[in-house]
């Protein structure tokens, strides 16, 4: 698509481990469209990292396309290679900034020479250089550690540093890869937000490689789930979270939202049983449902399981209920329940 | 004191100072040797040493043939045995120096000698630094020589400062078999005019000299090495 800041087409990566060829990615086609937080997620070892390391082509891929602000950084047909200069590619990779799991900081180098050596070639002047690492510093709350050594920062710190130092020339595009798996959960949704907040900014599309399902759930709006190589699924976190019934994703972003698996799960039989699943979205939370049942059709539901999720500023709830009373009178508060655009699964001998 | 040391160690007193064959030419002579072949032999192992660390399958500009190449050069002249390598090289030595013999001829085996090894402890220092660190940077558009000079170099810094130190250690070493080729120095002092001539006093004294001027390297490079350390690595 036009707008899409990030093309992947048909994109293979093959690694060879004494003879034996590994793919590790294996014809992965999407579009990351422009100005979003787009997650990544599956398990590691899923090829999460492979694939994105070859937007800015720190990983060549095997074959396949990779086109990056709309113009071909690497393309593959038959034998045919096309690659964008060497000179060309580091010019793009300013505009292409990343962070890793472990910071990777000149640890001999302070963290304002960290970011001026981002700045390096930048055409500014060394008194430039200078201010700006400063401003960026304080964007991440740390210019009073400006003379600091990375090894005397806490990890968020330095995580922080990594984030002022891959800013520095203005990017577009943003790649975090596990940047916050090495972080306690009080950091970790500090750099998260930080990311979210830079998203809203300055526009920036920040591209969310992890393993952590919190991470996505916090500030994406956008998931691609990864299993073996492949992608196995693309959405908005309530398709994939919510929605998804591929077992493989189910698998990976867990079961809240999967009826069967909870009720299994909690060891309830299905059987005799007037089950449903109610899935309702923020605006509805407020209104007492199960009271309406009660008083307007005579339907007792007692519930049997109940979880409410965030995702990014969208609430999810979930309901197992349980119902009794008349069957017309169910059939009526089914109805109204569906006019109401809560989602109801009816789970009778479904297990 | 003076008279004791008169009775004890004549062959020492007999050797003198100054002149040839005295006590502070023979330091000179070490110190030259030493100074000039790791000045030559630092600067030709360095090189050697990044090239091993770029041209390798893991390196920045894999390139196998040409990484292949330097390998084996280095493994070759690591191979000969330095006091072969003085003879071998000779004729070599008359060419640049137009000697054979004496102390700047010594230069030039010293330097043969001793740059294969650096070249390997450069390499393994080098080898050291972060593989993601070289990642972050080149995400950050640097070019092969920010990578050499900041990542690379800058971040081996202190590690380079230690295989540096051993490498000295090991240079005064080769300058005691220089004296086989009329260069002179301590070694040459502790042979000739100790051993050779049961001049066991004179093999002590300058066994002691030597002695400390390894000591003064190992410290200097120790805490210069610690002073331009900033991680919490060691």
């Amino acid at each position: 698509m036009a707008n899409d800041i990030v093309q992947f087409k048909d994109v293979s990566v093959d690694f060879k481990q004494d003879k034996k060829v590994v793919q590790a990615v294996s014809d992965v086609s999407f579009g990351i469209p422009e100005g979003q937080i787009f997650g990544i997620a599956g398990y590691s070892g899923a090829g999460k990292s492979t694939l994105v390391r070859t937007i800015n082509l720190l990983q060549k891929p095997t074959s396949g396309e990779v086109d990056v602000f709309g113009e071909i950084f690497y393309k593959k047909v038959g034998k045919e290679v096309t690659l964008i200069s060497e000179s060309k590619l580091r010019k793009e990779r300013r505009k292409i900034g990343m962070i890793f799991q472990h910071y990777n900081l000149l640890d001999e180098k302070t963290v304002q020479q960290n970011v001026e050596f981002a700045l390096k070639h930048s055409g500014l002047k060394s008194k430039q250089i200078s201010e700006k690492a400063v401003r960026l510093l304080t964007d991440v709350g740390l210019e009073k550690l400006a003379k600091y050594y990375p090894s005397q920062l806490s990890g968020g710190q330095q995580q922080r540093v990594a984030i002022a130092r891959a800013l520095a020339n203005d990017p577009k595009i943003l790649i975090s890869d596990e940047a916050t798996s090495a972080l306690d959960p009080e950091n970790t949704i500090q750099i998260l937000d930080l990311l979210k907040d830079l998203n809203r900014k300055y526009q920036l599309t920040v591209i969310l490689i992890t393993h952590e399902m919190d991470a996505i759930k916090r500030i994406c709006d956008e998931v691609a789930i990864m299993d073996s190589g492949k992608v196995v699924e693309i959405g908005s976190l309530i398709d994939i979270f919510v929605k998804s019934t591929n077992p493989v994703v189910r698998q990976i972003v867990g079961n809240d939202f999967d009826a069967l698996s909870i009720l299994k799960s909690l060891n309830i039989d299905t059987n005799n049983r007037n089950l449903v699943k109610l899935v309702y979205y923020s605006q509805e939370i407020s209104q007492p449902i199960i009271v309406d049942l009660y008083a307007k059709f005579n339907v007792s539901a007692s519930i049997v399981y109940a979880d409410i999720e965030e995702f990014g500023s969208q609430t999810v709830g979930i309901m197992i209920v349980d119902l009794n009373g008349d069957d017309a009178q169910i059939k009526q508060a089914l109805d109204y329940l569906n006019g109401l655009d809560v989602e109801v699964t009816e789970l009778r001998g479904e297990a | 004191m003076k008279e004791w040391f008169i009775t004890n160690f004549p062959n020492v007193v007999q050797q003198g100072w100054g002149g040839e064959t005295g006590w502070w030419t023979s330091i000179v002579q070490t110190v030259y040797m030493t100074f000039w072949s790791a000045i030559f032999g630092g600067i030709l192992g360095l090189i050697f040493g990044i090239a091993l660390v770029l041209f390798d399958k893991d390196g920045i500009m894999p390139h196998k043939v040409v990484f292949s190449v330097i390998d084996k050069v280095v493994s070759l002249f690591r191979a000969v045995p330095f006091i072969i390598l003085l003879a071998f090289i000779a004729p070599v030595t008359q060419k640049i120096v137009g000697t054979q013999i004496g102390t700047t001829a010594a230069l030039v085996p010293l330097t043969v000698g001793v740059f294969p090894f650096y070249a390997r402890q450069v390499q393994v220092a080098l080898q050291s630094v972060n593989k993601g660190t070289i990642e972050s940077a080149q995400s950050l558009g640097s070019t092969n020589w920010d990578i050499i000079t900041y990542v690379y170099l800058g971040e081996a810094f202190p590690e380079l400062i230690r295989v540096s130190t051993v490498t000295l250690i090991s240079l005064v070493g080769l300058t005691a078999m220089a004296g086989a080729i009329g260069a002179g120095g301590l070694g040459n002092m502790a042979i000739s005019y100790g051993y050779n001539r049961f001049a066991n006093d004179t093999t002590l004294v300058a066994t002691i000299l030597v002695v400390i001027m390894v000591l003064i390297i190992q410290v200097v490079g120790d805490v210069w090495a610690r002073l331009v350390n900033h991680t919490q690595r060691n």
